[in-house]
Order: C-alpha cells, then sequence, then structure tokens
C-alpha cells in the first residue's frame, strides 16, 4: 500500500526510465540529486503526513527502504 | 509570537565591536524568530533575552579553562543555541568558528572526516554540536560539548574582559577547499565597519525594515548578512534552516508575504528553485509587495534567472526594482559594491569576441552579445580596482583581475602565511581571483579565476571532485581536472575531464558510470564526466595541473566526447553496474 503510493509520488518528482521496484536505488538507478532528493522528502511529508527528519536520509538508499521508513515514522508520529 | 519589527530604540550602528553591538541591541523589542520545516513559529529569541544568555553561556565557556584567542568550533545551524555558542565565544574573548552543517547525502564517516580537517586546519580546542551522537572522526582528540552539556556546564569567573576592535572575532572558513581548509581571520572593527556600510550604504536600512532569511549561517552570506549585521542594527530577522528552503522553497515567499518582510537575500540559484516549484494557486495567496530589497549575489548572477523570477511572482506584486545585485566575498568580511537601491537588475551586452581576444568589453546590441551584470559601487569602506597581467592599473571597460582594499578587506588568512602572501600585498590590495571591469563606476564581473565551482548556491571545490574520481582503482592520480562551466539559463554545471586509455566502448562507459555516481553520492551533484586521451591534461612548467586551461579548452570543442561516450554520458543516471 505504501509503496505503490511511494511509486507515485517518485513519479511525480521524477519520471523513471524504468518500472519502479522496492529496489530501485534513488542515486543510482534514478539519478535523483541533493535538491530532487529534498523536493521527494517534501512530497512525502505530505502525501504521508509525517515528518521526516533529515538525519535519517544518508541511511535510505532504496524505494523499500524508504517506504518502511514512512511507514514507521507514521506509526510514531500518528499514536 | 514573533519578534516585532520596530525595535522600540533609536537605530544606532557605529560601533566599534560585536559586543558593545550587541549591549546596544539588548534594549529593543526586536530580535530573531526561528521557524519550523512547515514555516511555524519555533521560538523566540529578543535581542535583550540573547544577551542574557549570551552573558551566562560566555561564563560557563570561560569556567572551561581556555585562553583568550583560543579557537572554538562549532557547527552552524539555524537555531539559538548556535547563535548563543557564537556570540558567547566573541564575548569570552575566544574565537568561534563556524562549521557547515552535515549535507543531506553525505555518509555519516565521511562528514566526521571532513569535520576532523576542519578542527585541525583551526587548531581548535574545543568543539561545539547539537545534541546527538558525536560527531568526531575516530582518533580526533579535540574536547566536544553538545549544546545542552554547555548550557549544563558551571559558570566561571566574572567579569570578562571586553574584545577590543582589533581582536579576531571569528574565522570564516567558506574560503578553500574542504580539503584544504583556509580560514579568513575577521576582527571586530572589519565586521562592525561592514556591517554598518551594508545596513547604512547599501540597503538604506529603516525602522520597518524586516528580514527573512534561509542563508546557512556558516558562510559569509548568511553569517554576516542576515545574523551579525542586523544584530548591528538592530533589526529583526525570520530564520528558515537551510533544510526547510531545499524541501519546500515556497515557505521562504510566504514567510516574507504574511510578515510584510522587506529585505532578503539569496543566490542566484535560490530564486530559480522557488520559481521552480511554484503553483499557481500559491502564487495567488502570495503578497510580496513589502519586499523592497530582493538581494542577489555569492555567484555569478544570471540575468535571465532573475528576470523569470520577476515574472512569475509579479502577479503576487513583487517588483523588478527591489532586485538588488551586489559583489562580495569572505575575504572583504562579506560586502564589496552593491547596486543602487530600486533600480533593478542593470545589464552590459558587450561583444563576447572584443572581450575574450582583447579583454575590452565594447557594447553591442548583437544577438551574440553577452550579458553580465552591473554590481554597483563600492561600498564607503571599500576599495576595487581592476589590474592587468602585471599589477598595472586598467582604465574603465577594460577587463582584468578584481583587487580590493579598505577597513572590512582581512588582514590574512588564520594561520596560513603562504596563502594570505598569495591573495594580499604590501599594501594591503586583496587580489579577488575573480575578473570584472568597471563601466560608469559599477563593477561588471565576467567570470572568476579561481577554480571555485558554484553550483545551486554551493561552493565546490574541483580538488574534492577530482579526489572522488582518483579513488576509482582504473584512474590514476593527477588524472583528472574538474570545472565549472555555465549554463545560460540553467545556471553552472560541474565537469571532470578524465584521463583513460580505455579502449573498449563498454568499459569506458563503466568507467563514466561509476565516476558520475561516486560523485553524486559523495556530494549530489550530478557532474558531467568526459573521458579524455592520457597525457592529454594542460599542466604548469611545475607539472601543476592547469584547470582553466583545460576548462578553455573543452569549452574550445577540444575534448569532444566520442558518439559512444555521449550516449553513456546521457545515461550516467542508469548505472552500468
Amino acid at each position: 500500500m505504501t509503496l505503490e503510493t511511494l511509486y507515485e509520488v517518485i513519479a511525480r518528482v521524477k519520471p523513471p526510465e524504468k518500472p519502479l521496484t522496492a529496489e530501485t536505488r534513488f542515486v543510482d538507478d534514478l539519478g535523483l540529486d541533493s535538491l530532487t532528493v529534498m523536493e521527494l522528502v517534501a512530497e512525502v511529508e505530505d502525501t504521508f503526513d509525517i515528518n521526516v527528519p533529515i538525519n535519517l536520509l544518508p541511511e535510505i538508499h532504496t524505494v523499500g527502504e524508504l517506504a518502511a521508513t514512512i511507514d514507521r515514522l507514521r506509526s510514531e508520529q500518528h499514536e | 509570537m514573533i519578534t516585532p519589527t520596530r525595535s522600540g530604540i533609536p537605530r544606532k550602528t557605529d560601533f566599534e565591536t560585536l559586543t558593545a553591538a550587541l549591549d546596544y541591541a539588548a534594549g529593543a523589542e526586536s530580535g530573531f524568530t526561528f521557524y519550523s520545516p512547515r514555516g511555524e513559529p519555533l521560538s523566540v529569541l529578543p535581542y535583550g533575552e540573547m544577551r542574557a544568555r549570551v552573558d551566562e553561556r560566555a561564563m560557563q565557556i570561560a569556567g572551561l579553562g581556555l585562553a583568550p584567542g583560543d579557537r572554538v568550533a562549532m557547527i552552524g545551524e539555524t537555531t539559538p543555541d548556535f547563535v548563543i555558542a557564537f556570540l558567547a565565544a566573541v564575548r569570552a574573548r575566544l574565537v568561534p568558528v563556524p562549521l557547515p552543517v552535515a549535507g543531506v547525502f553525505t555518509e555519516p564517516s565521511r562528514y566526521a572526516e571532513q569535520v576532523g580537517r576542519q578542527l585541525a586546519g583551526c587548531g581548535a580546542r574545543l568543539f561545539l554540536r547539537p545534541d546527538g551522537a558525536s560527531l568526531l572522526p575516530e582518533g580526533a582528540d579535540t574536547p566536544e560539548m553538545s549544546w545542552s552539556e554547555l548550557a549544563a556546564a558551571p559558570k566561571g569567573a566574572a567579569p570578562l574582559a571586553e574584545p577590543g576592535p582589533d581582536d579576531i572575532c571569528y574565522l570564516q572558513y567558506s574560503s578553500g577547499s574542504t580539503r584544504f581548509p583556509r580560514g579568513v581571520a575577521v576582527t571586530h572593527s572589519a565586521l562592525v565597519r561592514n556591517c554598518r556600510d551594508i545596513s547604512e550604504a547599501a540597503i538604506g536600512a529603516g525602522p520597518d525594515d524586516r528580514m527573512v532569511s534561509w542563508l546557512p549561517l556558516y558562510h559569509d552570506m548568511g553569517l554576516v548578512g542576515t545574523l551579525l549585521a542586523p544584530i548591528v542594527a538592530q533589526a529583526s530577522v525570520d530564520f528558515l534552516s537551510t533544510d526547510t528552503f531545499a524541501r519546500r522553497p515556497m515557505v521562504w515567499l510566504q514567510l516574507i508575504s504574511r510578515n510584510r518582510g522587506t529585505v532578503s537575500y539569496a543566490p542566484c540559484f535560490g530564486y530559480d528553485l522557488v520559481r521552480r516549484r511554484a503553483n499557481a494557486s500559491q502564487i495567488a495567496d502570495l503578497d510580496l509587495s513589502s519586499w523592497r530589497v530582493a538581494g542577489v549575489g555569492a555567484e555569478m548572477i544570471d540575468p535571465q534567472v532573475m528576470e523569470r523570477f520577476c515574472e512569475t511572482f509579479a502577479p503576487a506584486g513583487f517588483r523588478s526594482e527591489a532586485v538588488l545585485a551586489s559583489y562580495g566575498l569572505a575575504e572583504a568580511t562579506l560586502g564589496v559594491t552593491f547596486a543602487p537601491l530600486d533600480r533593478g537588475i542593470e545589464t552590459d551586452r558587450v561583444d563576447p569576441e572584443s572581450l575574450g581576444r582583447h579583454r575590452r568589453a565594447v557594447l553591442s546590441n548583437a544577438p551574440t552579445a553577452r550579458s553580465f551584470v552591473r554590481c554597483g559601487r563600492p561600498l564607503p569602506s571599500q576599495r576595487v580596482e581592476i589590474r592587468g597581467p602585471n599589477g598595472e592599473a586598467l582604465p574603465p571597460r577594460v577587463a582584468g583581475r578584481v583587487v580590493i582594499s579598505g577597513a572590512s578587506v582581512m588582514q590574512g588568512y588564520f594561520n596560513d602565511p603562504e596563502a594570505t602572501a598569495k591573495a594580499l600585498d604590501g599594501e594591503g590590495w586583496l587580489d579577488t581571483g575573480d575578473v570584472g571591469y568597471m563601466a560608469e563606476g559599477d563593477l561588471v564581473i565576467v567570470g572568476r579565476a579561481k577554480d571555485t565551482i558554484i553550483v545551486n548556491g554551493r561552493n565546490v571545490w574541483p580538488q574534492d571532485l577530482e579526489w572522488i574520481v582518483e579513488q576509482i582503482p582504473a584512474v590514476r592520480n593527477q588524472s583528472c581536472a574538474a570545472f565549472g562551466i555555465h549554463e545560460p539559463g540553467a545556471g553552472e554545471r560541474a565537469v571532470v575531464l578524465v584521463q583513460s586509455g580505455l579502449r573498449d566502448p563498454g568499459e569506458r562507459a563503466a568507467l563514466i558510470a561509476s565516476a558520475h555516481r561516486d560523485i553524486l553520492q559523495a556530494t549530489g551533484l550530478d557532474c558531467r564526466i568526459v573521458l579524455v586521451p592520457p597525457h592529454s591534461l594542460p599542466r604548469t612548467s611545475s607539472g601543476k595541473l592547469n584547470r582553466g586551461l583545460a576548462r578553455e579548452r573543452y569549452l574550445a570543442g577540444n575534448f569532444e566526447a566520442t558518439e559512444a561516450d555521449a550516449l553513456a554520458g546521457s545515461r550516467q543516471a542508469v548505472a552500468a553496474r
């Protein structure tokens, strides 16, 4: 569910050349530069109604990892 | 709750030291307000409370047993903690050294290494950082404290001796590579003079001025322009973090609109980013009619970018005359020249042929003419000259090296006599490394002779990019050349030329892809990688890489990519792993 919505968010920010999967890498596969990453973060925050702490970002490399982080932040921030 | 715009006391800007300026501001009602990533006020720091907290923190720092002049490095984040710690170190006659906040992309270990190099470079005796995990690299022995630990420390002996005008106020490390840092030593007198010039002569600050800023406070434009100059003029400032701006650039304009902001600066890229991200309904909700100084500087100003910004936000009441071009650098504290108020961007259209070949800026209306932004006249305490290759002063409309002198120009880099001797001549003239000409009293910058690349408002040092690529096993040391190229309307792009003897198109494509990926991962920059034949990069007689010449040859088409390489280059993002 989160993953499906996340695919749509990513496609809005930067249309991918290949279909997105949980293994798609933001930098290596999608070629996102740092500004586009920040735009994506803002879209994710608005779509999922969460705050994404900036210091989590260096640890997130794949779409699947971001989806898992979103789920964790949602349960923490919407208790 | 936010701080009021009016200070409630007579405005005064002639102080001898930053501490004297803070003491005076303490009587004002104005001060700083810090905002959340969604633009809600998080905390206020009126000048009176600021001074009380600074005095207390200064005694706590004094209790740590440091000697006057000792360097205190600290992470320059946009928070009251940093502001208090910075000013407290100054009050305790120590020398604060603001360090960059971690980049979004930076791996923690790489960031720790960078912090370690900076601490070593300035010989820091104390390192202050946000609460949370240590930021030191392994083996570093600088004592480290978090903001909270310092706030809980016992107070040392009072009263404290006051710093004097000739004392070093702080070190500014925005000049020089992260691998070879160079710190500008800024004295109290240089600082307060530049702050006063900026407030009085450049922007004509008045009682109804209110500043809004997202600029990083570890850079000169953010630190001097939006933190220290407002203290010296008792003005209120609304602060957003730089991360907030990168995530939600429109929050910047929404704050100006909501708080009736009048003064806000940004590099050209900031104006471009907010324009690209703005949508029609957001623009319809804005009222930017109060914005009287939209300062732009810190990198080459692209007139097209500013024009598009003005067009996009005209329906929100933005006046294009508000755009104020300026020129400055850390070695001059911050500001050197400012365009006149209320004129907007004024350009000089010149013939590129005469400029390139004969260094003469001949006005031209031909379609091939290049537009350069007029950056205005020197501030009262700054002098600007254009000099030729042999140090001779050049007449108007002849381009040469921009040199400056005056009360706000540095006396040297901290602990680096060699770099200081290169930058300053015996009479105190500083070679800025930039190339420009004078026209009717205005300074026009045409290029930077320094190797610095400025992408998205960030200084990137070519040595750093070259070093990253040279870590790839197939690439030898000293076989890369990085530089910036200007793409009209799109800003600056970093190019890395990589010497390689590989012949197989697949291997070449793989090398291009790895170099591109490694730079993207380390710095977040989308660079152009071009493979060039072995021994083809130009070098000086002493064997040193000549980046300027490499760049010229690249622009002249001497390093055309093969068709297969160009294809690999355009697909760099899709890694060939």
